[in-house]
């Protein structure tokens, strides 16, 4: 009888869910790997080897066993953390953001499909979300989750119109087009039509597309922070099908969501069309 | 194979917690073949336990007598609050013996992941009972886990403004512990957390 090929990797812990009394399924973002979810025999008991390892966000090196079959879960054997994020639990909107993008990671991972770029990306933001200034989350937030979206393959287009290539915005034009759908920002004359199309301003894209572009972007004010979340959550919304379920507890942090008001968030108004 | 009823039995048994059908036919025989006596008591003990075990309107605790006995005891300090996540948490804490407050049972904790909102708990009435009066301490003592600490975030924007003093229960190293043994998680919070280690007393 063959060995069991022991798998040797760098894991972000997505979730962990009971699975009988004495074990956890386990949903792991793997640097070499994808989405991998493991069965941690003993995890649930007093004495647990993965003691405290299994926690949701815990970056750790992870060995398992390589399951028989196809429909099988892997085996956990050993796992060592390596950063257990303990900063995010010291805050709400770290931990809200941090469990935000475990939800993000797991539903645009798939397994068996390395991603190390996004992996590294995703790391990277959580070890800001559980120690830099509050003020950065949402940089370190949004940042991340353009670059999940590019390791998805669906990076949005935001320099120019994501159907004719030209200017998202004409000369003295402030208008122009938001279409998931499309791939990104559409200009006035391509935006007709399409599910899910919202009317943009220069200003609701400018935030998003500085991200992109690697700019500084200071989210903590709040009509910057709405027009990145509202792009964002709408172009999530509509690749996965349905919101995702913590989108709607992000809210903005710093001096100025004091001063918050409420409404509608986003650059994109809520002008939708069918 | 075994009859009607028996095989009811098993199946009631089967659906408990930890128990499978192997376990369960192993219980069920042991009844059948108990005194009959033995049978009845449980079977009244189950009916007693769904007739008259019930929430406690105060701490929501599981009680037969409404406000529970911990509630309603007058030697308990009734200024400090214990705020667990389960009515088993109250068991564990009891048996320890050193509390002698009262208690707030949540019903269960807020899971980010899982969608448990802090409206799905018992924290309103825990702040409508703050706002009473009379507590000048509440122990957060939900489990040191990431659902159990978004609780107890939870609890703090809920009860902060209420001027009330919020405590956490200590984490670190066990007593009789070894550092070698001890995890990553353990010592990482011990080391975190570690404490002014106090001047030796004459």
């Amino acid at each position: 009888m063959p060995a069991v090929p022991i798998l040797k990797t760098e894991a972000l812990v997505l979730r962990a869910i009971e699975f009988s009394e004495t074990s956890l399924v386990v949903w792991l973002f793997t640097r070499d790997h994808g989405r991998v979810h493991v069965i941690a025999k003993g995890a649930r008991r007093a004495r647990s080897p993965f003691e405290g390892a299994l926690e949701p966000l815990v970056r750790a090196e992870v060995l398992f066993y390589r399951k028989a079959r196809a429909e099988a879960l892997e085996t956990a054997k050993e796992v060592d953390p390596i950063d257990l994020h303990l900063g995010l639990r010291t805050a709400l909107p770290r931990m809200v953001r941090g469990a935000y993008l475990a939800e993000l990671l797991a539903a645009f991972s798939e397994p068996e499909v390395p991603a190390p770029e996004t992996y590294d990306a995703a790391a990277a933001a959580l070890a800001l979300l559980a120690r830099g200034p509050l003020s950065g989350l949402d940089l370190a937030l949004a940042r991340c989750e353009l670059a999940v979206l590019g390791g998805a393959g669906l990076a949005p287009v935001l320099d120019r119109c994501a159907r004719c290539r030209g200017p998202v915005f004409g000369e003295g034009v402030d208008r122009a087009w938001f279409s998931p759908g499309a791939g990104g920002a559409l200009c006035l004359a391509h935006g007709d039509g399409e599910r899910g199309t919202a009317a943009v301003t220069r200003d609701g894209l400018r935030p998003l597309l500085a991200l992109a572009l690697g700019r500084e972007v200071d989210l903590t004010a709040a009509p910057a922070f709405r027009a990145v979340r509202g792009l964002l959550d709408a172009y999530v919304a509509f690749h996965l099908g349905r919101p995702l379920g913590l989108a709607r507890r992000l809210e903005p942090v710093g001096p100025p969501a004091r001063a918050r008001g409420p409404g509608p968030r986003g650059g994109a108004r809520q002008r939708t069309k069918r | 194979m075994y009859g009607d009823a028996v095989a009811r039995l098993v199946g009631e048994l089967k659906a408990l917690p930890g128990v499978g059908q192997r376990t369960a036919e192993r219980l069920a025989f042991h009844l059948v073949q108990a005194p009959p006596e033995r049978a009845r008591a449980l079977a009244r003990a189950l009916q007693d336990v769904s007739e008259s075990v019930r929430p406690c309107r105060v701490c929501f605790n599981v009680t037969d007598q409404d406000p529970c006995r911990l509630c309603s005891d007058p030697g308990r300090d009734a200024g400090l609050l214990c705020v667990v996540e389960r009515p088993q948490d109250v068991l564990a804490l009891e048996r320890v013996g050193g509390f002698r407050g009262r208690y707030h049972v949540l019903l269960g904790a807020v899971s980010l992941l899982d969608g448990v909102a802090a409206e799905d708990l018992t924290i309103a009435p825990l702040v409508a009972r703050v706002k009473q009066g009379g507590v000048r301490e509440v122990l957060l003592a939900t489990n040191p886990t990431f659902d159990g600490d978004a609780t107890a975030l939870h609890l703090q924007a809920a009860l902060a403004p209420l001027g009330v003093r919020l405590t956490r229960l200590a984490r670190g190293l066990p007593i009789g512990g070894s550092l070698e043994l001890a995890s990553k998680a353990i010592l990482t919070e011990a080391l975190e957390r570690r404490q002014a280690f106090p001047a030796a007393q004459e």
